[in-house]
């Protein structure tokens, strides 16, 4: 359990680090958003006495998404939390982190990739261009 | 750890659960790695057979140790609606359509193979990297 007390910790201060980042990302745009996360990441490191703490954690994410026994504990943790918490709070709140938990559990199969055929409707015939297609 | 700055992180990592808005988020990226699109850089793409998810990786610094995790799971979180996008080379190029209007590289058949190949390519690498 002591294991996935510190998972579930690990996993809640990633998730608020990503929000931030998912975040950041909305306001400037993907490209700017990457760097200003690893600048910060690389800063805070550099400075903050938890840093050993963090990248603990930044392991600890890379361990668990590459586990799913550990996944699927957790979202029956979570799951049992879910029904046993006494608030409508922390019971939407657990159920909340269960899903999470399941969506970064469930593998789901590869599928077919939709190729764009030579016929294609939104392709002109052989001898045209775009332009033609459009006109006619 | 203080239990104010535990707090803080639940409530933010809460908000972020019940708010989020894959389709919404999947969009704005998608039209933010569009609107890098321009005919000149799809002839360069083309001529030079240049790998669309070696680009992404080495511009995001995707396999960095401090992006790869955080980079897994929002991907984990929103993958049905990335691969619902690049699974579909039709609305691929319809998207391009709309930015590039009639532009004589969308009908080359050199670049029509490039995009088939491109997204196949790019799914499966994705999926590797993302589900391995």
């Amino acid at each position: 359990m002591d294991e996935l007390s510190y998972i579930v910790l690990s996993a809640l201060v990633n998730g608020a680090v990503m929000t931030v980042a998912l975040y950041v990302g909305m306001r400037k745009g993907v490209e700017k958003a990457v760097d200003a996360v690893i600048d910060r990441l690389r800063e805070r490191l550099g400075r903050s006495p938890a840093a050993k703490r963090l990248e603990r954690a930044l392991e600890s994410l890379d361990r668990l998404l590459g586990d799913e026994r550990l996944l699927e504990q957790a979202t029956k943790f979570f799951a049992e939390a879910a029904k046993l918490a006494s608030s409508q709070e922390a019971r939407n709140f657990f159920a909340s982190l269960a899903e999470l938990a399941r969506a970064l559990t469930v593998r789901p199969p590869l599928r077919e990739v939709r190729q764009l055929g030579p016929h294609d409707p939104l392709l002109p015939a052989e001898g045209e261009t775009l332009k033609d297609s459009e006109e006619q | 750890m203080s239990e104010a700055v535990l707090d803080d992180l639940i409530k933010e990592l809460d908000r972020f659960i019940r708010h989020r808005d894959p389709r919404r988020a999947v969009k704005r990226l998608v039209s933010a790695f569009i609107g890098y699109l321009t005919p000149e850089n799809l002839e360069r793409a083309v001529r030079e057979n240049l790998d669309l998810f070696d680009l992404l990786v080495s511009r995001y610094r995707l396999t960095d140790p401090s992006v790869l995790p955080y980079f897994r799971a929002a991907m984990r979180l929103y993958w049905q609606e990335f691969e619902e996008v690049v699974t579909d080379v039709p609305r691929i190029y319809g998207l391009l359509r709309r930015r590039l209007g009639d532009h004589p590289i969308l009908s080359a058949p050199e670049f029509v193979n490039y995009l088939n190949s491109q997204a196949e390519s790019l799914y499966r690498k994705m999926y590797a990297l993302v589900w391995g």
